[in-house]
């Protein structure tokens, strides 16, 4: 039989389709546990390829018979030298083209909303649960937090036919590579981001705005001191129709406070957000996070990452009626020790202090997404 | 090429996954047990699965250099034969350490491969390789409190022995031996 190649894209429509995968991860043991291709449908085996040099005999009662196969690796190498035996054995089987590292670059692309004065698209980086969005109006687009892979956003742009015209960070992100700066000078757009951060290269301070209007797009900044993973993280609520909430409220629950170490402090921040600036939101806004945890826990029915505010108040009780003591309690416990990858690193690069060429980008977002730790309930 | 010295040198540089591996198990065939190999990458996913392999194969992963873009590893060939420990005069780990803190003046003979001195070694030690216990064992004074040291105590073992042997007097074997160190090292690797 022969081989087939498959793309990550091909592989997540598979996932979404909730077709019943069988996954042959060749990577190292400690690779394959700290992160690989989730999908509740997804029957795994972990067998390194260095143990199937000799031949693949060993594992064959493990495999079925009846199911493609489809092995991955890091990089691709090993999954096709795997693959190949497999095929040699009669078996149906692919490998995923370009291993982990193009998993964990593919963004998938979802309209998530449209009205008469936009149109609104989330990319979902499935390899890590990474989310940003452009938001489309007339002749423009606004740009929500983007990674680094900048041609996908100014194709999309290119598909509607508009202009970026706008990107905003909500945050200094700790878990990837912002796209913003390189985005920015490709496309000639303004770039705003929270002078608080501490980027040390040219951009529009968030500070010094309320609100950012484009064609017939408001987009109000509701910056509150939160001290999250960094010093200054901001929400963005838009058209009264829209919140991009950036880590403070995911659609499972709130953000995690212990990347800038002051996790009490951070809570208190929180608390203020939420109680004082989100409470005043209506429970029909729909809230778009910059991360998730589990796509098919979250995903909702209409095929994206985001919930409406009533039901996320409605399944976190912390987000009402709760003291500000127990509140801070509630979210300092949940501050986890576990942190994103290389995150120091990131950090300074994406404060423009420290850079790093294309290939030492892709090694420092390897691997899974740790921001999105957080408590329900 | 570093100038750490083995038995041989594999170059695997500009070969991708999974060949750096498949060519070091291959390799790793035509040498002795003991012996070390040193594996030339630039694929830097190799340390992470040379080590793994090293793991459920048995052999020995003594470390990895970077010098420039190349990557050196150094693995010791596993599937020795371990012989009962003959040597009658022994001393552990933690007494050498006291002896060494108490300014007294000994001999650390260090026995190990010239890589696995080089990545870490009691400050102070005198490496010779088992190999070339022979033919250097008289630039040695007989009469020296000597204390012969390896990875895990059977190197050091048979080389305690082969320094009575040959007429050294007070010759104690340390056990478990590097494995456990856990007092100060040192090592050559910059």
């Amino acid at each position: 039989m022969s081989v087939t190649v498959k793309t990550a894209k091909e592989i997540f429509d598979q996932v979404l389709n909730g077709e019943e995968l069988f996954i042959l991860d060749v990577r190292n043991t400690d690779d394959f546990k700290d992160w690989k291709i989730e999908g509740k449908q997804i029957k795994y085996l972990n067998v390194p390829y260095f143990d199937l040099i000799d031949g693949v005999e060993e594992i064959m009662d493990q495999i079925p018979k009846d199911k493609e196969i489809i092995v991955v690796c890091a990089k691709e190498g090993s999954s096709k030298m795997v693959a190949e035996m497999l095929s040699d054995k009669g078996l149906a089987t692919s490998y995923l083209k370009g291993g982990m590292k193009s998993w964990s670059e593919y963004l998938y692309k979802k309209e998530v909303y449209k009205d008469d004065k936009m149109t609104v698209f989330q990319f979902v980086r499935v390899g890590k649960g990474c989310l940003s969005y452009m938001v489309v109006s007339g002749e423009e687009a606004l740009i929500v937090d983007p990674s680094r892979f900048t041609e996908i956003y100014k194709k999309a742009a290119e598909d509607e036919d508009v202009k970026i015209t706008h990107i905003v960070d909500s945050h200094l992100h700790a878990d990837h590579i912002s796209g913003g700066r390189v985005l920015a000078e490709e496309t000639g757009a303004n770039y705003y981001l929270m002078k608080s951060e501490g980027a040390v290269f040219d951009f529009k301070a968030l500070e010094n705005y309320n609100k950012i209007d484009f064609e017939q797009v408001s987009l109000e900044v509701i910056a509150i001191k939160t001290p999250g993973h960094t010093p200054g993280s901001v929400s963005f609520f838009v058209n009264d129709k829209l919140l991009f909430s950036g880590d403070t409220i995911f659609v499972s629950g709130l953000g995690r406070p212990d990347l800038g170490g002051k996790a009490r402090e951070w809570a208190k921040d929180l608390y203020d957000t939420v109680y004082n600036k989100v409470s005043q939101i209506t429970d029909d806004v729909i809230v778009l996070p910059s991360h998730y945890a589990d796509f098919e826990d979250e995903v909702n029915r209409a095929g994206y990452i985001g919930e409406t505010l009533g039901e996320i108040r409605k399944q976190n009780e912390i987000m009402s009626n709760q003291s500000i003591e127990d509140f801070v309690e509630h979210v300092a416990q949940s501050a986890s020790s576990e942190t994103p990858p290389n995150f120091e690193e990131i950090i300074g690069i994406n404060r423009g202090v420290e850079k790093a060429a294309e290939e030492k980008q892709q090694e420092l977002e390897i691997g899974p997404n740790r921001c999105a730790v957080h408590h329900t309930h | 090429m570093t100038n750490i010295q083995t038995d041989k040198v594999l170059d695997a540089k500009g070969l991708a996954c999974p060949m750096p591996i498949v060519k070091t198990k291959k390799t790793i065939n035509e040498l002795e047990p003991g012996q070390v190999l040193e594996i030339e990458a630039t694929d830097k996913g190799s340390t992470a699965d040379l080590k793994a392999w090293c793991e459920n194969t048995g052999h020995q992963y003594i470390g990895t250099v970077h010098k420039g873009n190349v990557i050196h590893h150094f693995v010791r060939k596993g599937g020795e034969e371990i012989k009962e420990i003959q040597h009658p005069h022994l001393i552990d780990n933690e007494d050498l350490a006291k002896k060494l803190g108490s300014n007294e003046q000994i001999i650390i003979l260090d026995v190990r491969e010239p890589s696995e001195f080089a990545f870490n070694h009691i400050p102070g030690a005198i490496s010779i390789p088992f190999g070339e216990l022979d033919q250097r064992m008289s630039n040695l004074n007989k009469g020296a409190e000597m204390f012969v040291i390896c990875r895990t105590g059977n190197r050091s073992d048979l080389a305690a022995q082969k320094l009575t042997q040959s007429g050294f007097e007070k010759v104690f074997n340390v056990v478990p031996g590097m494995t456990e160190w856990k007092g100060q090292t040192k090592s050559l690797i910059t």
